[in-house]
């Protein structure tokens, strides 16, 4: 049993220590091909994220950011020609690049830094914290190992 | 019965055998924890509405779902190795199998113990990791958790995972019982389970099973009913032949000595 919380426990203090050391960046890309066609990008933790867009239409045009877990729209951006945006996406999700405009568009999407969400923290911090207080009551309560 | 349940508590009571699980369970942790903060997956979705936005949300995110890995592999494969060196080889190099083995218990009866405990142990630090990590990871919206794992996903990922425990633990007890000290049971468990790593064969696990769980992945995400079929590349290697090696190995330790 001892053995078992101390597992859980180290396993926490590992998670909050890992994506520290263990940073990746990647980019993912996508094509408009009209409007309202959109892109989708899951990310499994918060982070932010470099925007770039290029379109070969002189005209105006938006992109909007949906939030598809928490249902709302984060962000609007509008331009004419290219977009280079940097935004914070909240939390784990999945979230849809919906474009406005005529002609087509090619996005790309770079994480600049990943970070765990307040949330995140929360529960981690939450589940440790339970862990380790029962570890220290164990052997005052005279339970073996 | 009092007998065997006395025994299998004294089997899961171990310090040793808890070091072993509390490494495994650790190292497996932050492997899949280092998978699960690299997931993505990428789609479109043309033309754009927010309720298929929001349904797709939810199931398409099961094609980045992190299957079994090689460094979790290599983390189980040395778990269990250690695990049944130490039950088996282990405690009669240490003579302690002079006093196991005059309690009155069937030597059968004995090993069957000894593999339900390393079975519990293994299954343990392997499976509860995998849960725990994306528990963690994904915390911030437990929609999304909900969402992704519900459907039978996360009793199939965990009949995926149950099969490599069993092959794992299966092969390295009957090494154990036919090698003739510790070190080569754990030198010989060790080489026959991680050759096809080596060798990249996709036929024997880690890769057949990680291949047919992708592919049950992305039958589900993308809503096709019937996901049997994936099971058909595992189930010899991962089933049949753990089963008839357990087998082999119960009839086997009927005849073999405490030295």
């Amino acid at each position: 049993m001892g053995f078992f919380l101390l597992a859980i426990l180290l396993f926490t203090i590992g998670s909050l220590l890992l994506p520290r050391y263990h940073q990746e960046n990647p980019t993912t890309s996508g094509f408009f091909s009209g409007d309202g066609s959109s892109v989708s990008v899951f990310v499994p933790t918060a982070r932010r994220v470099a925007i770039n867009v290029v379109t070969e239409n002189g005209k105006g045009y938006e992109v909007q950011v949906f939030d598809s877990v928490r249902n709302r729209f984060i962000a609007n951006l509008s331009a004419m020609g290219s977009i280079y945006s940097e935004l914070e996406l909240p939390d784990s999700g999945t979230y849809y690049f919906v474009y406005h405009g005529n002609g087509t568009a090619r996005i790309a999407v770079g994480t600049l830094a990943m970070y765990p969400s307040g949330n995140v923290l929360k529960i981690e911090y939450l589940i440790g914290g339970t862990v380790a207080f029962v570890l220290a009551a164990l052997p005052w309560m005279g339970v073996k190992q | 019965m009092g007998t065997v349940r006395t025994q299998l508590e004294w089997e899961l009571n171990d310090p040793l055998k808890l070091a072993v699980f509390l490494f495994g369970f650790l190292l497996t942790g932050l492997a899949f924890l280092k998978d699960a903060l690299s997931m993505g997956a990428t789609g479109m979705l043309d033309p754009f509405s927010q309720e298929s936005a929001v349904h797709y949300a939810r199931i398409i995110p099961r094609l980045a779902l992190p299957t079994l890995s090689q460094e979790a592999y290599s983390v189980l494969v040395f778990v269990a190795v250690m695990l049944s060196s130490i039950s088996i080889r282990g405690e009669m190099d240490s003579l302690a199998a002079l006093t196991v083995y005059s309690l009155p218990i069937r030597k059968w009866k004995l090993f069957l113990v000894k593999f339900a405990s390393i079975l519990v142990l293994t299954t343990l630090s392997f499976v509860l990791p995998y849960f725990l990590a994306l528990g963690y990871v994904l915390s911030g919206s437990p929609s999304l958790l909900r969402g992704i794992l519900g459907d039978g996903v996360w009793s199939n990922i965990l009949a995926f995972f149950l099969i490599a425990v069993f092959y794992a633990v299966s092969v390295s007890l009957s090494i154990a019982l036919l090698s003739p000290n510790s070190f080569a049971s754990i030198l010989g468990g060790l080489a026959l389970l991680y050759v096809p790593v080596i060798l990249g064969a996709s036929s024997l696990p880690p890769f057949n099973i990680s291949a047919a769980m992708s592919s049950y992945l992305t039958s589900v995400a993308y809503g096709m009913g019937y996901t049997g079929t994936t099971y058909g590349s595992v189930v010899g290697v991962g089933f049949f032949l753990p089963s008839a090696l357990l087998a082999a190995s119960v009839i086997l330790s009927e005849r073999r000595d405490a030295r």
